[in-house]
């Protein structure tokens, strides 16, 4: 035991006089977290600038214009300009003075009363600025949805009122209250967690195993070192050898995490939960990136090859698992996320930062299952194969 | 330090044998090392050296075959490796340590106890001369002092036996005279050394005993004195004169009436161009067939240089000879006597250099 015990204070204390090492775990997933934080963070504030030019000058078209400048979307239409021409609307889009545009064309209040004609407004936009052009995208076909289902609507009524004709101002109205239901809503399904704080938990799953990898190849560095050979060729048994290296991987594993959500709650403000079940995951959590360190380990003679298997393993866990990708990929990605290590960590910490102070272990029974399975997998798996490790 | 004569002998290996990938690197590999001897594997590289250095620290599971560390077998594993202190080729230091940092996580694997380790570090540092440097990190040293601290933790724990594979390699020559040095005074201090090393002027310089390895195999093995007579060479004497009668430099020209050799690398050390100046061929002609006719000579030739001459033992027959070229006036500028030496050994038993 106290080989063992040396074995891995004198790897914690090499690890912690390396720069890069130290680099790589504390301060590079925070520098990470806070750029994604801000990145966000500007997301949530979006806001665009509008061209219009209305064509069809009708009462209906007029309605959409007022609506466009409404209070109710100037928190996201920065600016609403209204232009004579389409190619005006054009011009100023290719000019970079407005971000999006939208033309409606003349006949379109017309094409409403018609149901078998197409309603058609222009968007013209910039490839910069999808964004700004899905919002204009979304906002016409709200609008145009609405008034030719307001327009069905009336004539039902005229018909069922023999053909008494209906109070225009009635149709404005009910338009108007309709079109009231056109507002865009930035609220995040999961509430709780702000952007900052899914960006710092997919940071620090990202880092952890990142992590694991380096881990591993600093194990073969000394292999290629020859530091490794001198300790078999010492008293020290194997177990100790290997035990007393992967102790300090995972004391450093926890420590790196740990150090993450400090840093993070006061930094960013970030609220990870009930700090009880956090710590039980976050010990879960570094027994994961030490299975993945083992699993490296156990199939690399060299640290090139440790680096090529170590980058394949975490990378393709990083994209399947959710971490490089936030919540952006298709369905299948996010179901295969639910049944790897990282993706149910990711899981875990965003459920106990929605639940607060409410969370327990009852809310990440399937995250630590996940995660300390992974561990004995991996170090069961090394265990095998720790002869090719050790030996020359 | 150790020297007992009670004391089993330092390692025992037999029959080592190791393939990899159906290639025999080891093959039959058998020697002994006594307590307090310095024992030196010679040979090229590539000949097996380090595989079986592997084999005895336990680093590299051997096919077939038994070694015993101080009368301890091998497969007793932590208590026969306790007996070794293995200074391995490369610079098996952690760099980002210091010296002492280094020495007491190794006196922790040692299970040197606590309350002697800081005297332990003290005195090995000493040893090795960096008792002022203690506290600097090891990438802060020099390649010499990186070596020297690599010697330094296998003495640390006091081995039964010292295992160095190659230690001098890629070391400037005053960092591999202090090796050397150091290694002397172990052995005076009675400890027993393996030295793996495809230098001969090591082996000569250190071993007690020679174990000369070619391609896996142990193809001779004894003191210096006995591998030399292994060869049956005598010495070489090469003399070169003040002029000859012509007023030139004496000249070459193939040897006459000198018995074949039986060493290649004497062979090669013959020239063999000829003289364009008769007169000064035939100054050099009087001066080897003078040194043909001195008792104890075996025979003479003309050489790029001057001439040489080969004797069983040339230091007992060189005041004659000088004697007798002076007389037949021949007055000798310089002399050189060339003892046979392990090269020459290696080149009788193989056939090439040993850093072929």
């Amino acid at each position: 035991m106290r080989r063992l015990l040396c074995v891995c204070r004198n790897d914690l204390r090499q690890r912690i006089r390396d720069r890069s090492a130290l680099l790589l775990a504390f301060a590079a997933p925070f520098l990470v977290s806070a750029i994604i934080g801000m990145a966000l963070s500007g997301a949530e504030e979006f806001s665009t600038t509008l061209a219009v030019a209305d064509l069809d000058r009708s009462p209906v078209s007029s309605e959409f214009l007022s609506l466009l400048q409404s209070e109710g979307l100037s928190n996201v239409l920065d600016r609403v300009r209204v232009y004579e021409t389409a190619t005006d609307v054009e011009q100023a889009i290719a000019d970079k003075e407005e971000h999006v545009g939208i033309v409606v064309p003349a006949g379109f209040a017309a094409a409403l009363f018609h149901p078998k004609e197409k309603i058609e407004i222009n968007i013209i936009g910039n490839t910069d600025k999808t964004l700004s052009t899905s919002l204009a995208t979304a906002l016409s076909e709200g609008f145009a949805h609405n008034a030719r289902t307001l327009t069905i609507g009336l004539a039902t009524a005229q018909a069922v009122s023999h053909g008494k004709p209906v109070e225009q101002a009635r149709l404005f109205a009910a338009l108007e209250e309709g079109l009231d239901s056109v507002a865009l809503r930035s609220d995040f399904v999961d509430g709780q967690v702000k952007p900052v704080e899914f960006g710092a938990v997919s940071m620090a799953v990202l880092f952890l195993f990142l992590s694991s990898m380096f881990g591993a190849t600093t194990i073969l560095t000394e292999r290629q070192e020859g530091t490794l050979k001198r300790l078999v060729a010492s008293p020290a048994r194997p177990r100790e050898i290997l035990g007393g290296k992967l102790l300090a991987l995972y004391l450093l594993g926890v420590l790196q995490m740990g150090i993450f959500i400090l840093m993070t709650s006061l930094f960013f403000a970030a609220n990870w939960g009930d700090p009880l079940t956090v710590a039980v995951l976050t010990i879960s959590a570094a027994g994961a990136s030490l299975g993945v360190s083992a699993v490296i380990l156990a199939f690399s003679r060299t640290e090139e090859q440790a680096r090529g298997i170590g980058s394949m393993i975490v990378f393709t866990l990083a994209i399947a698992g959710g971490q490089l990708t936030f919540g952006a990929v298709p369905d299948l990605l996010q179901s295969l996320a639910s049944f790897l290590p990282n993706g149910q960590l990711q899981e875990g910490y965003l459920l106990l930062m929605e639940e607060g102070a409410g969370g327990n272990m009852k809310s990440v029974i399937v995250p630590l299952l996940a995660t300390s399975g992974t561990a004995i997998a991996g170090t069961v798996t090394l265990a095998t194969r720790w002869r090719k490790v050790l030996l020359a | 330090m150790r020297n007992k004569q009670d004391d089993p002998p330092a390692a025992i290996c037999t029959n080592l044998k190791k393939t990899f990938n159906g290639h025999t690197v080891v093959n039959d590999v058998s020697f002994s090392i006594a307590p307090g001897e310095v024992y030196g594997l010679l040979g090229p590289n590539g000949a097996g050296k380090t595989t079986v250095i592997s084999m005895m620290c336990g680093v590299l599971p051997r096919d077939a075959g038994d070694i015993s560390i101080g009368g301890i077998n091998i497969n007793e594993g932590p208590q026969a490796r306790a007996q070794i202190g293995y200074v391995p080729q490369e610079i098996a230091l952690y760099h980002h340590l210091s010296a002492q940092e280094n020495l007491n996580f190794w006196a922790g694997m040692y299970n040197i106890p606590r309350s002697e380790t800081a005297k332990r570090i003290t005195t090995t540092l000493d040893l090795v001369g960096l008792t002022n440097r203690a506290s600097d990190r090891v990438d802060e040293y020099s390649g010499g002092m990186q070596r020297r601290l690599n010697i330094a933790v296998g003495l640390l724990h006091q081995p039964r036996l010292l295992i160095l594979d190659e230690p001098t390699v890629g070391v400037d020559p005053q960092s591999r005279n202090t090796i050397m040095a150091g290694v002397e005074t172990l052995h005076q201090e009675g400890l027993a050394v393996l030295y793996t090393t495809h230098y001969m002027e090591e082996a000569e310089r250190l071993c007690d005993r020679i174990g000369i390895m070619d391609e896996g195999r142990l193809i001779a093995e004894g003191t210096r004195q006995e591998l030399v007579t292994l060869t049956g060479d005598d010495d070489r004497i090469e003399l070169s004169f003040r002029s000859t009668p012509a007023g030139t430099s004496a000249n070459t020209s193939e040897p006459e009436n000198s018995a074949p050799r039986k060493n290649p690398g004497h062979d090669r050390q013959k020239a063999t161009s000829q003289s364009p100046q008769e007169g000064s061929s035939r100054f050099l002609e009087k001066a080897a067939q003078v040194a043909r006719e001195t008792p104890g000579t075996h025979s003479a030739g003309v050489t790029a240089e001057g001439a040489q001459v080969f004797a069983k033992n040339g230091r007992q027959v060189l005041p004659r000879l000088l004697e007798n070229l002076v007389d037949a006036g021949c007055p000798v500028d310089g002399v050189t006597v060339h003892e046979p030496d392990l090269e020459a050994v290696f080149l009788h038993l193989t056939g090439k250099g040993l850093r072929d």
